[in-house]
C-alpha cells in the first residue's frame, strides 16, 4: 500500500495534533510519511498538488478546492483566536487603509480576513512569522498581521493591538473563526481519506487522553520555548472544531469562502467542500 | 564555539567559503578543512568526501582533533517521488536512517533490528533544537521541508529500487553520509544537524534532469541564515 505524504506545520497545534501518528502511537491501515513546513510552504505547495494529505489555510483551500476536500479532523477554527493588527504605540486604526502591513504569507486566513474587513487587498509585506513583530517594533513596516503564540507575545516587543479579526468576523457573522484545516487531494479517494482522518483522529483522541505525552515532540519543534506559552498556544487552537468540524464548523468555512468569493479574492468552486 | 559545516565534495562548500572568507585551515583524518570567524565563534568547513565510511572517518577525525560544539551537513540528495520535495527545493533532517544496514530483505534495503544486536540503532534522531533551527532559517532561503531521511551506501539505480525503498521507510529523500554524522554525533555527544538542496528524484540516474547548481545554491544558502538568527 502507498505510503501517504502529510504535510504540517511545526506550530504547536498541528504537532500536538499529529505527535501520535508521527511517533507510531496509532494503529492505522495506512503508513504515513511526515514533512513539516511552514504554513505558508504547505499553501504553496497544495497549490502544486504536491502533497496527498497537508495542513493549509482556508484561503489556500479556497483556491484549491477542486484539487483537494476538507477533513473532519484537525482543523483551527474558535472563538477569541482571531490575527491580531499590532503596531507601535501612537497609530491608529485609520491609518491601516494606506499602512503597510508585515504578513506571514499570501495565501494565508489572516490574510484574507483582513482583505474582508478592508473591502480589498492590503499593502502587505510578505516576513517569516518569527520576523514581523521585530519588524514593526523597528518601524520598518506600519502594521504586523500576526497570528498563533504572536497573540500573547507581542507586548514583549512594546507592540499594541489595534484590532481583532477575529472578534470582527464573529460580530459580522456570528461564526466561528476559520484559521485553517487538514485537506485530502481528491485523487486519493473517499476510503482513503476516511482512514486519513480516521488517523488523524485516533491520534488526536491519544494526545487528549495522555496531554504529557506529545509535549516533547511539541516543544521539540516549536520556535516558542515557553512551554507556558506553548500550552496556551494548544488550548486556544486544539479545541472541539479540531476533534469534529461539526456542522457549525463547516458552515463557518463556507461562509468564509463564500464571501471570499463575493469579494472576487478567490475562485469559486462547484465541488463539495468535505472530502468525503 | 566551534560550529563545522561539513559536506561531501568542496563544490558544496564554495559559497559559504566565499561568503566567510574562509581560509585553508589544515588537514584531519586526511580530509581538507577551512576557517573563518563569526563574531567570537569558529566556524570551520570540512569536507568529508562521499559515502558513509569517509564522512564518519572525517566527522570523527574533525571533532576529535579541532574539536567540534556542533556539526552541520550540507550538501544535495535525491527526492522520493512521493515526499512532495522537488528539484530547487531545501530538505532538513528529523532523522537519519541507514537504508542497508542490518539483515538484507530487499535491493538495498536491510533490517537492523533483525540483527539481534541490541546497540545497532538503523534509525537515529538527530539534534531538535538545530533541527528546528535549521528549518526556520532553511524557510528563508527556500520552501524547505524537515522530515525523515534515508542514508544508502548505494543510491537508488533506478525508479523501481527508490520506489521500493520508498515504501519500506517514508523517508523524505535519499543520501549518502548523513547517517555517519548522526551516528558521530550521538556517540561523541554533539549536536548535529543536516541540510540539503533537492538535485534530483531518487532513482532518475538522467543527469540531464539534474540540478545539482540549485541544490547546492540553496543548501548553502541556509548557512548564513542559521548564522544569522542563532549564533550570535
Amino acid at each position: 500500500m502507498k505510503t501517504l505524504t502529510i504535510g504540517y506545520s511545526p506550530c504547536p497545534n498541528d504537532t500536538f495534533i499529529m505527535a501520535a501518528l508521527a511517533e507510531g502511537r496509532v494503529d492505522t491501515p495506512r503508513k504515513f510519511r511526515p514533512v513539516l513546513a511552514d504554513v505558508e510552504t504547505l499553501n504553496q505547495w497544495a497549490v502544486e498538488s504536491r502533497l496527498e494529505v497537508t495542513k493549509l489555510s482556508f484561503m489556500a483551500l479556497g483556491m484549491v478546492r477542486e484539487s483537494y476536500g476538507l477533513l473532519r479532523t484537525g482543523s483551527a477554527l474558535g472563538w477569541g483566536c482571531g490575527p491580531l493588527i499590532v503596531s507601535r504605540p501612537g497609530r491608529n486604526l485609520s491609518e491601516l487603509e494606506r499602512g503597510l502591513v508585515a504578513m506571514p504569507g499570501i495565501l494565508t486566513s489572516a490574510r484574507l480576513l483582513l482583505s474582508l474587513y478592508l473591502g480589498r487587498e492590503p499593502g502587505s509585506r510578505q516576513m517569516v512569522f518569527s520576523d514581523i513583530m521585530p519588524a514593526v517594533a523597528r518601524g520598518e513596516v506600519d502594521f504586523g498581521l500576526i497570528i498563533h503564540e504572536g497573540r500573547f507575545t507581542y507586548r514583549q516587543h512594546g507592540l499594541i493591538a489595534l484590532l481583532d479579526l477575529g472578534e470582527w468576523w464573529q460580530a459580522a457573522t456570528g461564526r466561528p473563526l476559520p484559521l485553517g484545516g487538514i485537506a485530502v487531494r481528491r485523487d486519493v479517494g473517499e476510503q482513503t481519506a476516511r482512514q486519513v482522518d480516521e488517523a488523524i483522529s485516533s491520534s488526536l483522541k491519544r494526545a487528549r487522553e495522555n496531554p504529557d505525552e506529545p509535549m516533547k515532540y511539541v516543544l521539540a519543534h516549536s520556535q516558542e520555548m515557553d512551554p507556558e506559552v506553548t500550552a496556551r498556544h494548544i488550548d486556544l487552537y486544539v479545541n472541539s472544531f479540531s476533534d469534529d468540524l461539526g456542522a457549525a464548523g463547516e458552515q463557518a468555512v463556507a461562509t468564509l469562502l463564500s464571501r471570499a468569493e463575493e469579494a472576487g479574492l478567490m475562485p469559486g468552486s462547484t465541488l463539495p467542500l468535505m472530502a468525503y | 564555539m566551534n560550529l563545522w559545516v561539513v559536506a561531501a565534495v568542496e563544490n558544496e562548500l564554495n559559497i559559504v567559503r566565499a561568503e566567510l572568507s574562509a581560509g585553508f585551515g589544515g588537514m584531519a583524518g586526511g580530509h581538507r578543512y577551512y576557517r573563518a570567524s563569526w563574531g567570537r565563534h569558529s566556524v570551520y568547513l570540512g569536507v568529508t568526501g562521499v559515502g558513509i565510511v569517509s564522512a564518519a572517518v572525517a566527522v570523527t577525525a574533525f571533532a576529535c582533533t579541532i574539536g567540534a560544539d556542533r556539526i552541520i551537513m550540507i550538501g544535495s540528495a535525491g527526492a522520493y517521488p512521493g515526499s512532495g520535495l522537488q528539484i530547487g527545493d531545501v530538505a532538513v533532517a528529523s532523522s537519519e536512517t541507514f537504508s542497508e544496514l542490518g539483515v538484507r530483505e530487499g535491493p538495498g534495503i536491510g533490517n537492523g533490528g533483525a540483527l539481534g544486536v541490541s546497540d545497532v540503532e538503523q534509525t537515529i534522531l538527530l539534534d531538535k533544537g538545530l533541527a528546528r533551527d535549521l528549518a526556520h532559517a532553511a524557510n528563508e532561503a527556500a520552501h524547505a521541508g524537515s522530515g525523515r531521511f534515508l542514508t544508502v551506501a548505494g543510491v537508488s539505480e533506478d525508479l523501481g529500487c527508490a520506489a521500493t525503498r520508498d515504501r519500506h521507510f517514508g523517508a523524505l529523500v535519499e543520501n549518502m553520509e548523513g547517517y555517519a554524522l548522526a551516528s558521530a554525533g550521538q556517540k561523541l555527544g554533539i549536536e548535529v544537524g543536516e541540510v540539503r538542496g533537492i538535485s534530483n528524484y531518487a532513482g532518475n540516474r538522467d543527469k540531464g534532469a539534474w540540478n545539482l547548481d540549485a541544490a547546492n545554491e540553496r543548501a548553502q544558502a541556509v548557512v548564513p541564515a542559521y548564522l544569522r538568527k542563532y549564533l550570535q
